[in-house]
């Protein structure tokens, strides 16, 4: 799996003088990395569904319940709309980390997969390259959600550094979140299954503390709400966004997102793994 | 010195399909090997092994000296791949892919670009390189996968039907590259076609794959021999015993039988032999519906080595006397 040195193989006969020298690992993640972000960037309109329906949820919801809701939660000085877009956020980074999935199924439907796998690189810089290249669409997703809320007066109680780790955290969830379609995609190798892990996201995004605080739930829902990762996620951003640094449910936030990279991570490297075992990419 | 490709009792299964079935290959470092067979007779599947994107159920193989299983990371840094669909990148353009797969490869920042470069003016898509590849002509697309494939100057360059549905001049193209390669760098080629015509003019050596199994091994002339000529098919009504002994007083005829709707003339030069075995059917009276002059095919040397035609799957290996398919160049030839 790792790149050769010099050492690692037996002695070479007289042809193989020139045997290449791949790039290490860190340094093909960064290429392939610039490479996904590249063709990212290149279908603009894929990015379109996971900025607008969020917006737009986001919109409905305090056009139409803000009034009501304001009288229910104790919501500060930034109103509903302060306390709903981090789930506007959070529903964004989800939606579209299903993309990481895809972008991976259709190099193999293109049989690309094959000509990285034949790379002289590290199959992991394969997957870190992707990475890479979606948690820094993560970054600007956020960035620009959030910017959009500051402009309609949801306040930031904790200030630019606030922004900066609201915009962290969520790259990191988008991270941890990916491996799931990653997973599905590398095992199947199929553009429906990979499509359809959002309806993993979608439970997980509004059986949390999404749209009221666990509080006002129902017990069945409270049940699932209190542990599901997702509502210390968004505790965490919202507490940034309302009331400024609580590290405490900072530090919940993250962990929550270490609980799922536990549990992903180790999925999405099983299934490449399994993948470059058994063989190709069909 | 190893061999560049050596595989012994190679064996890939898939279930209970049997797609590699005990195979044995060495092929010699500098040589152009041709790997002949029909569709799903084991190509693909062989160069998947050789190349470590399949691992093999049993057997070993080795390439460029080292193991495809134990040592597949030294094997990928010795070999070029080219595979049947050629896997792109669509949304790059021809520049971009060459440069990252440089990159990939270890080329330096600097050096990659100008290796793309060259590469794009050895490939000739210098008019092209600009453009995202998804608007490239599926030999562009050949041609820039081969480019992709040199990126690292491999040692053993892997073909797998380079010129499958290829227009005439992309495939005089890569048939150009390959030579070049093999005289000016050495490289070893080992090129997988259904053509035995492609073979016949690359090929220093070819094996002919079926179902799994090597059928036959030997330089093209070699196999040619084993159909021995020409064929000349004629469609016609009345064929006869005595009618085909007629045509073998024709100089330079072999043989000839009666077939499905007409005959089938064997002759050392089928165009030369062709107007005197008309005019024994002039001279009978008997009209001609169809004439047609074909070189041996793959589907007549495997119906050589095989009793079969090519691609035909006769269960219980009876030989079947099925006539093979036409020429697809058809009509008749000078």
């Amino acid at each position: 799996m790792s790149v050769i040195r010099d050492g690692s193989t037996p002695p070479r006969a007289a042809g193989d003088a020139r045997l290449a020298a791949g790039l290490p690992t860190a340094a093909a993640a960064f290429e392939l990395g610039r490479r996904a972000f590249r063709n990212i960037v290149r279908v603009p309109i894929g990015n379109l569904p996971s900025l607008i329906i969020p917006l737009f949820i986001l919109a409905v919801n305090v056009g139409a319940l803000g009034a009501i809701a304001s009288r229910q939660i104790d919501v500060g000085e930034g109103g509903y709309l302060a306390f709903f877009l981090p789930t506007a956020l959070v529903l964004s980074i989800t939606n579209s980390a299903v993309s990481s999935g895809m972008g991976v199924v259709r190099d193999m439907d293109s049989g690309y997969f094959d000509k990285l796998l034949l790379a002289p690189i590290s199959r992991l810089s394969i997957l870190l390259g992707r990475l890479s290249a979606d948690g820094f669409r993560a970054s600007l997703q956020a960035t620009l959600l959030l910017t959009v809320g500051l402009i309609f007066g949801s306040g930031l109680a904790s200030g630019p550094l606030g922004f900066l780790v609201i915009v962290a955290m969520l790259a990191v969830w988008a991270l941890a979140y990916a491996g799931i379609s990653l997973a599905i995609a590398l095992r199947t190798g199929s553009i429906d299954a990979t499509q359809s892990s959002f309806l993993i996201g979608f439970p997980l995004v509004f059986l949390s503390t999404a749209t009221v605080p666990l509080e006002l739930m129902s017990p069945w829902m409270r049940a699932f709400a209190e542990v599901n990762p997702v509502t210390y996620i968004l505790n965490a951003v919202r507490s940034l966004i309302s009331d400024g640094w609580d590290v405490g449910v900072l530090l919940r936030g993250f962990a929550a997102i270490g609980a799922v990279a536990l549990i992903t991570v180790p999925l999405s490297l099983l299934a490449l793994r399994r993948r470059v075992a058994v063989g190709g990419s069909r | 010195m190893s061999d560049a490709v050596e595989t012994v009792a190679l064996r890939r299964h898939f279930g209970a399909f049997k797609a590699v079935d005990g195979v044995d290959l060495a092929v010699t470092r500098g040589e152009i090997f041709g790997f002949l067979g029909p569709n799903g007779a084991g190509k693909t599947t062989t160069v998947r092994v050789l190349t470590t994107l399949l691992g093999p159920t049993s057997g070993s193989a080795r390439v460029a000296g080292y193991d495809v299983v134990s040592q597949g990371a030294a094997v990928r840094a010795s070999i070029g791949v080219a595979l049947q669909e050629a896997g792109l990148d669509g949304l790059a353009t021809g520049r971009e892919l060459l440069r990252l797969h440089g990159r990939l490869a270890g080329l330096s920042r600097g050096d990659a670009p100008r290796r793309a470069a060259e590469l794009i003016e050895l490939v000739g898509l210098a008019e092209a390189a600009d453009r995202r590849v998804m608007t490239y002509s599926g030999g562009m697309k050949r041609r820039l996968d081969l480019a992709a494939a040199l990126v690292h100057r491999p040692t053993v360059l892997f073909l797998d039907e380079p010129t499958t549905g290829l227009d005439p001049a992309s495939r005089a193209i890569i048939w150009e590259q390959v030579r070049t390669l093999r005289s000016q760098d050495g490289v070893t080629v080992f090129l997988t076609t259904q053509y035995l015509e492609e073979a016949d003019v690359l090929a220093d050596r070819v094996a002919i794959i079926d179902r799994g199994v090597i059928v036959a091994e030997g330089s093209p002339a070699a196999l040619k021999a084993k159909v021995g000529t020409d064929v000349i098919r004629l469609e016609v009504d009345g064929a006869t015993a005595e009618l085909c002994a007629a045509f073998t007083s024709v100089p330079g005829v072999t043989g000839a039988e009666a077939a499905e709707g007409g005959v089938v003339v064997h002759a050392a030069d089928g165009g030369a032999a062709l107007p005197a075995v008309l005019g024994i059917l002039g001279g009978r009276g008997l009209a001609v519906g169809r004439a047609s002059v074909s070189s041996p095919t793959l589907d007549d040397v495997f119906l050589a080595v095989t009793g079969r035609p090519a691609g035909h799957d006769d269960t219980d290996g009876a030989a079947d006397v099925r006539a093979p398919a036409p020429h697809p160049a058809g009509g008749v030839r000078s």
